[in-house]
């Protein structure tokens, strides 16, 4: 059973595949492109956005880092 | 500076969380009586509700949607509000999000073991029940996004990212897969039937696993695995990368459930590139957990929380290998059917779930109840029992799932079948499966022990239920436009976000889906296919009910050891009436689909009562009840009207004199079996099973039999 009998009944089916892959491919090389242009001040802010707001329990965080 | 006071919502926390240790308990209990059921069939009590064929869906669904699935609420209800420094958006949504979801489960519960199920793996809610998953699903997802949206951090941290992942996937997933038109309150057909129904069911199957138990686990990693470190996550680059690459990939991946199937070629290799493809974003988000603790090994030597961490996310970057492997064509031939799959499985929920839920219990607990753990030597203990009970699960399951494929495929120097007994195969793996319940005993254990520790834990401290909290609102954008500012601006948007993230993974689902709309199915290809009886349809009613199909497949694959074993491979073409279909996905014992006129009626008719009697050694729980409950035929009619909706050509009007085939060919078994000096009654269920058991595979007999 071949991939074409199914589809043969849609007109230039051949179409879809191709532009499946290319929506993929542009998205994911944009996300590479996007991600390597960042600068390190951005991505610092953002990765320490669990870390920032912990406004409780700083004896348990004191203990942690005396545990170093 | 304008600082905005407001309160974190602990109480849903806490209530997500004591749900988390309850069902947990639960599942792991269930999952351990069956694990013993299995070569002690005894254990079914001669009853229906404790039998095999109706606890495993039990174990499944409380294991992944009870367990894993309140744990997910209590990480992203505890997490979400701190990375977008709100409260959550509403608070009714969030009670309606929590009772809704025990309501499902209990519902679950009562009607999985009353043999009410669609059969359908980890859908085998009735269509009543899935209509309330779907509320109370949007439900958290407007609570979520809602949140999101009224954030005061001005970005979306990347933990959110797999939350909406997680809940656009899962929404798409469940009403996809539970397209069914009811005949009863309590009993519905799909729409689809044979390999559409088996394409749909896996690509639903697959990414339940990817969008329930990975995406919103890594999400919960990147916010806990940084907090209880002390320190952000190794590479927030890779994550982005990760984040994209999974979630366009996984959805693909779908059709390496049924490789060798009689499913077209072209799905089951494109099934096999993706899931090849699917190795390297798994990796890089388990790579960036471990990494993450680079320099600060020796903090996991004394802190059971990243304990917990380091082998759940080390047993993720386990499993995502197996997956792609057991994905290659060559090697699925040999694990499929055998225990080596649910050894895969384990590895993922044991170790990446449990073990992920276990590590932020230990850390949520004292925070919240803001105290120290009750006891940090019972977390530990916990953790070396814990992961000794995986080990001693997963190894032998390997090992038994290796033994087995070896012992079918295995031929005699004559070329016959070196074990034609399928039994024999099996009693050489019972040490195997006497290790794995021991296995899982031992983690049942640890997690009774932990909910001792969190019980005192939450004893010696205090709970606050509205947390205090303040932080500035969220002001515009203010840096200077450049080359990239697309994606902040996406990041800051919620909603489009959302909508992205659905385009991305529709995609992938319409690529793998449509095809297999096209197929015209109701015209079967194979001339000699005929609709069920009236009886053979009830009977495989009863067949789901019982989830038969738990332990035996519908599928001879095309190997010589398998048409050797049981008769002719399976085709596409005798599917075309299965709504749903019941290919199995384990076979626990032999594969049923040439059953059909290869035993008497008499042999099935003892066989069920005692599967013993007929195949001394058998592990086959007995079915007793079947010989006295009478076949209810009250929707005989709704069914064949249904089933001639769904395109299998009943003539007009045939629901009318459907009842009268039935008695027919009821008696007609009856009588066969007084011949054979049984006395029956021709109204009890056990005929229905009997006539579907003995229709199964052979529409295609005939016509091997006419071309000769």
């Amino acid at each position: 059973m071949k991939f074409s009998n199914y589809l043969s009944s849609i007109e230039n089916v051949s179409i879809y595949p191709i532009i499946t892959l290319v929506i993929f491919f542009t998205v994911f090389i944009g996300a590479v492109i996007w991600t390597y242009t960042r600068d390190k001040d951005y991505i610092s802010e953002l990765e320490n956005i669990p870390l920032d707001n912990d406004n409780f329990n700083k004896n348990l965080e004191n203990e942690n880092e005396n545990n170093q | 500076m304008n600082v905005e006071k407001f309160n974190y919502d602990n109480q849903i926390v806490k209530l997500f969380l004591i749900a988390t240790v309850v069902w947990g308990i639960v599942a792991l209990t269930v999952g351990v009586w069956i694990a013993i059921a299995l070569y002690y069939p005894e254990l079914n009590l001669g009853i229906s509700y404790t039998t095999f064929g109706r606890l495993r869906p039990l174990h499944t669904n409380a294991a992944i949607f009870a367990f894993v699935g309140n744990a997910i609420f209590t990480g992203v209800y505890y997490s979400l509000q701190r990375i977008s420094k709100a409260r959550m958006f509403n608070d009714v949504l969030s009670k309606i999000n929590f009772w809704g979801w025990q309501t499902i489960i209990v519902l679950a519960a009562v009607t999985l073991v009353s043999g009410i199920t669609t059969s359908k793996e980890y859908a085998e809610l009735e269509w009543p029940i899935d209509i309330l998953i779907a509320i109370v699903w949007v439900v958290f997802g407007i609570n979520m996004i809602g949140t999101i949206i009224k954030r005061r951090e001005k970005h979306i941290y990347v933990a959110a990212w797999f939350y909406i992942a997680t809940f656009v996937t899962v929404a798409v997933l469940h009403i996809g897969n539970s397209i069914e038109i009811p005949v009863s309150f309590l009993k519905s057909y799909p729409v689809y039937a044979g390999i559409q129904d088996a394409l749909v069911q896996w690509w639903y199957g697959h990414n339940a696993v990817a969008f329930f138990l990975t995406t919103p686990f890594l999400g919960l990693m990147y916010y806990f695995l940084p907090k209880a470190a002390n320190r952000p996550i190794f590479s927030y680059k890779l994550s982005i990368l990760h984040f994209w690459t999974l979630i366009f990939i996984y959805i693909w991946a779908g059709p390496h459930h049924l490789l060798y199937s009689a499913v077209p070629n072209w799905a089951q290799s494109l099934g096999t590139v993706f899931s090849i493809m699917l190795w390297m974003p798994s990796w890089g988000g388990m790579l960036n957990g471990l990494l993450t603790l680079r320099g600060a090994w020796d903090r996991v030597r004394d802190n059971p929380v990243l304990k917990f961490f380091v082998i759940g996310v080390t047993t993720y970057g386990m499993s995502t290998f197996e997956g792609p492997m057991l994905s290659l064509k060559s090697v699925n031939a040999l694990a499929h059917f055998t225990d080596w799959i649910p050894a895969h499985v384990h590895v993922g929920t044991l170790g990446w779930n449990g073990f992920m839920t276990f590590g932020m219990l230990y850390w949520l607990v004292p925070r919240m109840w803001k105290t120290e753990l009750y006891s940090k030597k019972l977390a530990n203990f916990h953790f070396w029992i814990g992961t000794l009970g995986m080990v001693v699960w997963v190894i032998p399951m390997w090992w038994a799932g290796i033994t087995q494929a070896l012992m079918w495929k295995e031929f005699t120097d004559l070329g016959l079948l070196k074990y034609p007994n399928f039994l024999e195969t099996v009693l050489q793996i019972v040490p195997m499966y006497i290790m794995r319940s021991f296995g899982g005993l031992l983690y049942l254990t640890g997690i009774i022990i932990a909910s001792y520790n969190i019980f005192k834990t939450i004893g010696k401290g205090s709970f606050e239920a509205n947390e205090a909290a303040e932080s500035a609102p969220r002001g515009p954008i203010t840096d200077k436009p450049k080359f990239g500012m697309f994606h902040r601006y996406l990041e800051s948007k919620a909603v489009l976000f959302t909508a992205l993230s659905f385009v991305a993974i529709a995609i992938g689902g319409l690529v793998e889906i449509v095809p297999t709309y096209l197929i015209k199915s109701n015209i079967p290809t194979i001339a000699s296919v005929k609709p069920y009886t009236p009886l053979e349809l009830e009977g495989r009613d009863i067949y789901i009910k019982e989830a038969c199909n738990s332990c035996h497949s519908q599928m001879v694959r095309p190997f010589r050891s398998e048409v050797e074993r049981y008769g002719e491979y399976s085709k596409a073409g005798e599917f075309v009436y299965d709504h749903p279909h019941l290919w199995g996905s384990k076979r626990t014992g032999p594969d049923l689909h040439r059953v059909g006129r290869k035993y008497s009626n008499m042999w099935h008719y003892l066989h069920m009562e005692n599967p013993r009697s007929m195949s001394p050694g058998s592990l086959m729980p007995t079915y007793p009840w079947l010989l006295e409950n009478q076949l209810d035929v009250s929707s005989l009619k709704a069914k064949i009207s249904v089933m001639r909706t769904l395109g299998v050509p009943y003539e007009e009007g045939y629901e009318d004199v459907a009842l009268a085939d039935l008695t027919a060919q009821a008696e007609q078994i009856t009588a066969d079996l007084l011949d054979s000096g049984i006395i029956a009654e021709s109204d009890k269920e056990i005929i229905a099973l009997i006539a579907y058991l003995q229709r199964l595979g052979t529409d295609i007999k005939a016509e091997v039999k006419g071309t000769k």
